[in-house]
């Protein structure tokens, strides 16, 4: 499984996201407001799933790598 | 009086700047505070985010064995309120008095090593609940002093202690009760502190309120308790009220579960309502004791709000840069220390305040400064969505 | 100051909404009762719980907003829109709505499961949502953002004396003109460490028998009770708000009386002064199960009867009063009555509009 699919199923099953199968998830796709619609509160779950899962620390100022699946898998690969 | 205000007869405070009014207010004119990492408990995080701890031993003031940490800060603080007030057993026995306090800690059975045990099918020893059932802050200070007046914990998160005062209020201008103990408390726990580590709102250094490299909140410890009294019964006992809380005012941002509204609606209409409670205008405050957490959100709305309703120079001070955010507690030892700003015509700095940060478009104070005037405001906004704003007056 | 009961919402052990308390008062439903199988140390005892039933939320809001919410929070929001739908009302102008909620124990499990996130994971990463969710006011806040409510909001915590709490303060509200109506919750949810703890401290003699006042028939019960309140006008019914201390002298004049016993021995003796006496006396815990804020739903009951002005019959009977189903009339009053351990009761005269 490539990375972003694994982020696409984490975040579904972690984030309860029952409406959405996650390979309905596009790599690009906004993550935030439009696109799929989380918020601040998945956001911070994300970066504790992130902990949790890849054993990677998200810095505040890397906030940006969440605009999209694409971006967090990029950041995931990066630091971990 | 103001039609609604209700007099202030005794006020009490323990948190980790001192454990009387006193102490706590000669700390902040001194600039005095120390947040360390946790001592009651430990964490294995890779940083350990301060907190502001009480060291000073309480167990004398416990009541019962069974009694919480969250009971006895709140005990401590009753004493030295009720001593102000004169108010001693005749008086209680004979006085219908009603108890509101606010806290989160204390209205959650969140005992850690209980739960662990009962996951691993341990089958632990239940007294860690009937603990729990034993100390609702409110029913178990009404049970110590025979109280038979109304009676409620406000679990309302981190507006919880301005609520109960204004809850306390109602219930005296409704006849209810002629005495409240109004306030809040709330002890440090170690999952409360995992908990807003989680939600990344907490600083791994000594918080900075309004500041431009504010990183987010500490977390105190700490209870305030105030004795309100109606008119009523200040003219029956000839008790002689200080000051008066004359407005209060709630109102819901309805935005988001943890994340205040960017724009402050929910702030705007409590400041607003609890002004014309009060009577007053924006031009008659003499300060604002701010929520002023640290947290990047926080600060930002809460300034701009500040700045929208009373221009970017009235005199601003975070307290919680002394004593952390003490969540049910804050409120109501935010309400007395705005007492005491009234009362001294002073403000401490706000400590940890360095660089003024346009978004917030408010500057706290950075040193002791004067103030003059009759009212104050203290306000505070909760997790959820709520805002609470209190107008204190110095009795005329 | 007597104020109007303008709907009422209720997630129980019975189902959902009013129709379904009106079949189990009627007898026609039973309430979910689920065994729980608890090891103690002396053995496995099995343990009852009134299960609340829950569905048809999703007919109010989105799977989006569903999905971060706990079971206790669902029964909260759902009792919420249906008490504003049973009411018929649209709320206009919501900064002039305000809510207040209570619970006796709160959201206890959401507070476990963050509990299970720190365990199963590390302190460095439980889950924050989690966390959000297991802080009392978190109910009040997602119906306030449901619903856009955006007056006053609060959450309170007594025990026995929530309910007094919560419908006091209330009252006041609208007294004061401070909001023109008012949301009000009340509700707990069971859990397994409940069950867990109820297996330890409680020895129930059996199923809920209100009138067995010195007797220990207590079981843990789940729902949440949601009342829409306004200022005086032609809903079906008014609502006056008393708190005190001993006997009731309004309830002891009072023709019906609806007494919020659940089986707490504790309490049952302060309740031995309204029996008998040729008053009316009911008590509908039996279909609800034992909470700390029973009165909601006693009050939620009692609005039924005088909806159809019928005084129904006791669920489990009571040598003390005639037990039958009998007409009322339109005016009707009905005296809801609850007592904390030290003797401190909430007393809610509900009077049909006529």
């Amino acid at each position: 499984m490539s990375l972003e699919s694994e982020l696409k199923s984490l975040i579904v099953s972690e984030l309860k996201l029952t409406h959405i199968k996650p390979e309905e998830i596009e790599d690009k796709s906004p993550l935030f407001g439009e696109g799929l619609g989380l918020d601040s509160l998945d956001a911070v779950e994300i970066v504790v799933l992130l902990q949790k899962r890849f054993q990677v620390v998200m810095k505040e100022a890397d906030r940006a790598a969440f605009s999209s699946i694409k971006s967090l898998a990029d950041y995931v690969r990066a630091h971990r | 009086m103001n039609n609604g205000a209700v007099g202030i007869v005794g006020a009490g405070c323990i948190c980790a700047a001192g454990d009387s009014v006193e102490e706590v207010i000669s700390a902040l004119y001194s600039g005095k505070r120390n947040p360390v990492p946790p001592v009651a408990f430990t964490s294995e995080l890779s940083e350990f985010p301060p907190v502001f701890e009480i060291f000073s031993d309480l167990t004398r003031f416990a009541v019962h064995e069974n009694h919480s940490r969250t009971t006895l800060l709140v005990l401590v603080a009753i004493r030295e309120a009720m001593l102000q007030a004169e108010l001693n057993d005749s008086v209680l026995k004979n006085t219908r008095v009603g108890v509101a306090l606010g806290t989160t800690v204390g209205c959650t059975l969140n005992s850690e090593s209980f739960y662990r045990e009962y996951r691993a099918g341990r089958m632990p020893n239940v007294s860690p609940i009937t603990k729990f059932m034993s100390n609702n802050p409110a029913m178990a200070v009404a049970e110590i002093y025979s109280l038979m007046g109304p009676v409620a914990a406000v679990t309302n998160a981190c507006s919880s202690g301005a609520d109960a005062i204004g809850v306390a209020r109602d219930w005296l201008n409704s006849n209810l009760c002629d005495i409240a103990i109004a306030g809040g408390t709330d002890e440090l726990s170690r999952v409360a502190y995992l908990g807003f580590n989680a939600l990344q709102v907490t600083s791994n250094e000594p918080c900075r309120p309004f500041d431009k490299n504010r990183k987010g909140l500490n977390l105190g410890e700490g209870a305030g308790v105030l004795i309100l009294e109606s008119e009523a019964s200040i003219r029956r006992r000839k008790s002689r009220p200080y000051a008066m809380i004359s407005g209060f005012a709630c109102s819901c941002d309805a935005y988001h579960p943890t994340g205040p509204h960017p724009e402050g609606v929910g702030l705007e209409r409590a400041i607003c309502g609890a002004l014309a409670d009060a009577s007053v205008t924006a031009a008659d405050i003499a300060f604002i004791n701010a929520h002023g957490t640290s947290t990047m959100d926080n600060d930002k709305v809460e300034g701009c709000v500040i700045s929208r309703l009373f221009g970017d120079n009235i005199s601003v001070v975070s307290t919680k840069a002394y004593t952390g955010h003490t969540l049910g507690a804050a409120g109501a030892i935010e309400a007395i220390l705005t007492i005491r700003g009234l009362l001294d015509q002073k403000l401490p700095g706000t400590i940890g305040f360095e660089v003024p940060d346009p978004a917030c478009k408010i500057i706290p104070t950075d040193r002791l400064t004067d103030i003059s005037g009759r009212f104050a405001l203290s306000t505070s906004l909760a997790f959820g969505g709520s805002n609470s704003a209190v107008v204190v007056q110095l009795d005329s | 100051m007597s104020i109007a009961l303008l709907g009422i919402g209720v997630v129980s052990a019975l189902g959902c909404g009013v129709d379904a308390l009106r079949s189990g008062i009627k007898g026609i439903t039973k309430p979910a009762i689920a065994p729980q199988q608890v090891q103690i140390p002396e053995g496995t005892v099995e343990i009852l719980h009134y299960e609340a039933q829950v569905s048809g939320l999703e007919k109010f809001v989105s799977p989006a907003t569903l999905r971060r919410m706990s079971r206790f929070s669902q029964m909260a929001l759902l009792a919420s829109h249906l008490a504003v739908k049973d009411s018929g009302m649209d709320l206009k102008d919501t900064t002039r709505a305000g809510i207040i909620f209570g619970s006796g124990y709160g959201p206890l499990q959401a507070g476990f499961s963050f509990l299970d996130s720190l365990i199963d994971g590390s302190d460095s990463c439980p889950s924050p949502t989690s966390f959000a969710t297991s802080v009392h006011n978190s109910l009040a806040s997602l119906v306030s953002i449901s619903m856009q409510i955006r007056g006053p909001s609060l959450t309170l915590s007594a025990f026995d004396c929530t309910g007094s709490a919560v419908l006091a303060t209330a009252e006041l509200w609208l007294d004061r003109s401070s909001v023109d109506y008012v949301l009000v919750g009340l509700g707990e949810e069971c859990s397994a460490v409940h069950a867990y703890a109820t297996a330890l401290l409680t020895r129930t003699e059996g199923a809920i028998r209100p009138f067995l006042l010195n007797s220990c028939t207590y079981v843990p019960g789940e729902g949440f009770v949601c009342l829409l309140l306004g200022k005086p006008n032609n809903s079906f019914a008014s609502l006056t708000c008393e708190l005190g201390e001993g006997e009731s002298t309004v309830a002891s004049v009072s023709p019906i009386v609806f007494a919020a016993t659940n089986g707490d021995k504790k309490t049952g003796k302060y309740y031995e002064y309204l029996l008998g006496g040729g008053r009316q006396v009911r008590s509908f815990s039996s279909l609800y199960g034992s909470m700390p804020v029973g009165i909601g739903f006693e009050l939620a009951c009692a609005a039924v009867c005088l909806r159809e002005k019928l005084l129904y019959e006791n669920p489990v009977e009571s040598k003390y009063t005639d037990n039958g189903t009998q007409d009322i009339p339109p005016d009707a009053e009905i005296a809801c009555i609850q007592y904390d351990e030290r003797g401190r009761y909430i007393l809610l005269k509900l009077k049909g509009a006529g």
